[in-house]
């Protein structure tokens, strides 16, 4: 079967990440793929404002059906519009109505597999764990908004609002779809027989033991090995009570301590704040890893939608050589975490960007959907992006009031270009 | 007045019950000046709960051993027993290393006392904070049932994190990336120094004892005796302990496993070849022994002995980069030196114990035994005599400089002398033994791009970009004797390329470069 072009249109959600993408062949219907449908705008009402059109406008645009729907990890700003609604015209709901042949998922998503043996439910069990966690995290904050210094809780209830609560979404991509895959990589994804005349790799997200070499190169490695850490840090957190542990006891008000003390009792305070950020943060590494990693490569092209795996994920893919080789000389880069410096590790990006290195016809492409200033490290990157590639940003869109933007790819009839070394 | 006082503590945890009893021990410590807290010039106990801002008013009368008879609920529910608890460890532990050093040691920040909060957050976590010149123990609540765990009642936990204290005090560059030993070595160290600091708590090593005669088994390799943090464990994990070291099964293909890269799981590499050798020695020396407390006492000697000697390994280990096999001849050495032939069975069983973990020691012909660091090449002694050597770092930088061309000195390398100390030891046979133990670091600060033209050539990285800078790091251990002269040069040198590859490698594939953390260190 011939192709006659590809298009991927990058939609602005806000912060989240929305991309259909659209295949026309000569003499056969055009396939559409869905990767990810998620924002984290707050409240219910605003959600449906930002994501209705959007939802609108991919009925329209596959008209009324989709082949494929990619969901590449859980958070929110991944998922949170596929959630279902009550009433009939929710985001969520007319995702469903497109009836989906296919939805594809981490493997960590698979219902049971938290009851798996071995690794693989430790990784799930801790998965789980981490949500009951930071759920808790987000109650206590809620519960006693004096206790933490008002920039930190800012920042916390921020992070962890991208991610939680997303019960809707999760049980709603349950059932969406007449079929459904939970993919590692190396397996099938089932795409294949969606898009006629390309092959689909899952370089991500690893099982554990799956990947040779270094423990490093274990993406979930930290999430198994604590599995029952994070169940006692919900527990902890969940049992948060503001009363004194052993109340018979005098105490004086930390304001009243001894002078000497203050000092220990204002770092403390701080470093317990460090903590619960610092595995806040653990636990959205933790779930960015678990993202489906696809190179959809046909045509002469090679498109890469890494969802928002960090650094592990990226050392488990870098580990095998086949996967490495499979990055060489990509068409299309979805920057992986919104641009963030942690989503294209310097020592993976020389790979990523060789195309525009060997100069050829058919420059680099890269899509980015982000919210300008959201990390520190992210101008650094973006300025490689913009040097490097021909870098399309939802921060630009926003700016001139523009709901989308498409890349067209034609086939590349032109020998494909190798890299050296 | 005498010299020490005697406080009751938790012997292992709440969870390790004699005749439905909480199993406690009485031990003596320094009989420094106590205050309320407790706190002494070495130790403070702050009661301060972050989690529910709590700051729980002292003990007005800490010299006291009040919880001496007190029942198991009361050990249990009295914050002051808690605080007692970890400051009579944290104490103990440091009177222990500053023996065997023979000297006093300095805590790794300024202060001179390290703060104890044994309730610092409702967090199944405890550790030793630098920034914060603190030992912080977490509580949670028990998964089954309504009990809480106090980690601090861990004698394992306690004296663990305080390993960590002292550690970082006596060796703080152990903590910089540098290759997976050495970040395996603060764990395994801390492991080690909590188990062997066990044997000296009799009742701990009595009612293990028992248990294993009861059910029949062999008595010496009780290994409920040697796993770490077991009720923390149970409560987290659901199984036994945290760490089982002594239940690994040797094999010289473990430094390899992937499982193994990580810090704790390698550090219980170097703690199962330790104690493998201490159970194998335990076994010789009390052979034929069937007297529980003569075993006990065989037990406790030897695992003090064995304790010492790990200990003192630490002034003989390399300042930066060290690897299980430097540290194994640091221990060879420091055996070597104060306990001489009499000692060659346990160096002998470490050897072999070591080598079953595909663990090496230095070779070189010019070592007094196998394994132990041999003596400079060329004989070096300092123009100040000893105790002038000892009392500034320059006096040691002068010593370098006069003799740079001899140490092989690059004279592009930044160089300091980070610490000299006067150690006074008593060696198995009463004798003194002088010296004085001085390091120094340097350090290369290159682009990657240059890495090439030096003599070696350090390899660099697949894919590092040329233009990253990067930091090579070497140092040395002298010890000197008490005429000055140099006894032992212990190195791990900026022109090792093979090593300075590796650690430039490790720290490649772990992301150090990828964060502006990494970045800005290496800036």
């Amino acid at each position: 079967m011939m192709l006659k072009s590809v298009s991927v249109r990058m939609y602005d959600v806000g912060w989240g990440d929305c991309f259909l993408l659209r295949f026309d062949y000569l003499r056969a219907r055009a396939r559409h793929i869905l990767i990810d449908f998620g924002t984290t705008a707050v409240g219910a009402a605003e959600e449906r404002e930002r994501l209705l059109p959007i939802a609108e406008d991919i009925r329209s645009r596959c008209g009324g059906k989709l082949d494929a729907v990619v969901a590449t990890h859980r958070h929110r700003d991944h998922i949170g519009g596929f959630a279902g609604r009550k009433r009939s015209r929710a985001p969520g709901n007319l995702i469903a109505a497109m009836q989906p042949h296919l939805v594809v998922q981490p493997w960590t998503e698979r219902p049971g597999a938290q009851m798996d043996t071995g690794q693989c439910g430790r990784v799930a069990r801790a998965l789980a764990g981490m949500e009951r966690f930071s759920t808790s995290v987000l109650r206590l904050l809620e519960a006693s908004p004096g206790e933490f210094d008002p920039s930190r809780a800012a920042t916390l209830r921020a992070m962890l609002r991208q991610h939680y609560p997303n019960r809707h979404a999760v049980e709603s991509l349950l059932t969406l779809g007449a079929k459904r895959t939970y993919v590692a990589a190396g397996s099938l994804s089932g795409l294949e027989s969606v898009l006629p005349g390309f092959s689909i790799r899952v370089l991500g997200p690893a099982k554990p033991g799956s990947v040779p070499g270094k423990v490093s190169a274990d993406p979930l490695y930290e999430a198994w090995r604590k599995c029952s850490f994070w169940d006692a840090e919900a527990a902890a957190t969940e049992a948060f009570s503001t009363k004194p542990l052993f109340p018979g006891i005098p105490q004086w008000h930390p304001a009243m301590a001894p002078p000497r003390m203050r000092w220990f009792v204002d770092r403390i305070n701080r470093l317990r704040e460090d903590q619960i950020l610092s595995l806040s943060r653990a636990v959205s590494s933790a779930v960015n890893n678990s993202s489906v990693v696809l190179l959809i490569e046909g045509f002469g092209h090679k498109l890469l939608f890494p969802g928002d795996v960090e650094m592990d994920g990226w050392s488990a893919i870098m580990q095998q050589a086949p996967a490495r080789a499979a990055l060489q000389d990509i068409t299309l880069y979805k920057a992986s975490h919104h641009g963030a410096g942690n989503g294209t590790p310097r020592s993976v990006w020389p790979l990523l960007r060789g195309r525009s290195a060997l100069a050829v016809d058919v420059p680099l492409y890269s899509m980015v959907s982000r919210q300008p200033n959201k990390y520190p490290d992210e101008p650094r990157f973006l300025d490689e992006l913009a040097t490097h590639t021909r870098m399309l940003d939802t921060s630009a869109l926003r700016r001139e009031g523009r709901p989308h933007t498409d890349i067209e790819l034609e086939p590349l009839r032109k020998p494909k270009a190798k890299l050296v070394a | 007045m005498s010299g020490q006082r005697t406080l009751t503590i938790i012997a292992r945890d709440p969870s390790v019950r004699v005749r439905g009893r909480i199993l406690r021990a009485h031990v003596d410590i320094p009989a420094d000046t106590v205050g309320p807290g407790p706190r002494s010039s070495r130790a403070e106990v702050i009661d301060y709960d972050a989690s529910t801002r709590t700051l729980y008013q002292p003990d007005l009368n800490p010299n006291e051993d009040v919880f001496a008879g007190a029942s198991d609920r009361a050990l249990l529910s009295h914050p002051h027993f808690h605080a007692q608890n970890t400051f009579a460890i944290v104490t103990r532990m440091l009177a222990r290393f500053e023996q065997a050093l023979g000297r006093q040691v300095d805590w790794g920040f300024p202060s001179h006392q390290i703060k104890i909060a044994p309730h610092a957050f409702r967090d199944a976590n405890a550790f030793y904070s630098k920034q914060n010149e603190s030992l912080l123990f977490g509580y949670f609540p028990a998964l089954r049932g309504r009990r809480m765990i106090y980690s601090c009642l861990s004698h394992d936990v306690v004296a663990h994190e305080t390993a960590h204290a002292l550690l970082d005090g006596i060796r703080g560059r152990l903590v910089e990336a540098a290759g997976p030993d050495q970040a395996a070595l603060h764990e395994g160290f801390a492991d080690l120094v909590a188990l062997l600091s066990l044997f000296s708590l009799r009742p701990v090593v009595d009612a293990a004892l028992a248990q294993r005669r009861s059910k029949g088994g062999c008595k010496l390799t009780d290994p409920s005796l040697l796993r770490v943090a077991r009720q923390v464990g149970q409560e987290i994990h659901g199984r036994q302990a945290l760490r089982k070291p002594v239940e690994l099964p040797p094999s010289r293909r473990l430094l390899r496993r992937r499982e193994f890269q990580d810090p704790h799981r390698r550090g219980e590499i170097l703690v199962a070849a330790i104690l493998r050798a201490f159970l194998d020695q335990w076994s010789k020396v009390s052979s034929g022994q069937t007297a529980r407390a003569r075993l006990i006492d065989e037990g406790a000697n030897l695992a003090d002995h064995v304790l010492t000697a790990v200990v003192r390994a630490l002034d003989y280990c390399p300042p930066v980069n060290i690897t299980f096999s430097d540290f194994l001849s640091a221990i060879l050495t420091a055996d070597f030196e104060h306990n001489g032939c009499r000692s060659r069975p346990l160096r002998d069983a470490l050897r072999r114990s070591f080598h079953r973990f595909g663990v090496s020691p230095v070779q070189s012909a010019r070592s007094p035994e196998p394994g132990v660091w041999p003596p400079p090449a060329i004989p070096l002694q300092a123009a100040v005599p000893a105790d002038a050597l000892h009392r500034n770092k320059h006096e040691i930088f002068q010593f370098l400089w006069s003799n740079r061309e001899a140490l092989g000195w690059n004279d592009e390398a930044y160089v300091t002398v980070e610490s000299v100390n006067p150690a006074k030891r008593v060696d198995e046979r009463g004798f003194h033994v002088q010296e004085i133990v001085a390091d120094y670091v340097k350090t290369l600060r290159i682009r990657a791009g240059e890495l090439a033209w030096l003599t070696p050539a350090v390899i660099k990285p697949a894919g590092m970009p040329d233009s990253q800078m990067v930091t090579l790091t070497g140092g040395a251990a002298l010890v000197f004797d008490r005429q000055s002269r140099l006894k032992y040069d212990i190195r791990s040198s900026l022109k090792d390329a093979a090593k300075q590859s590796a650690r430039l490698q490790y720290l490649w594939d772990t992301g150090y470069f990828e964060s502006r953390d990494g970045e800005e260190r290496e800036r």
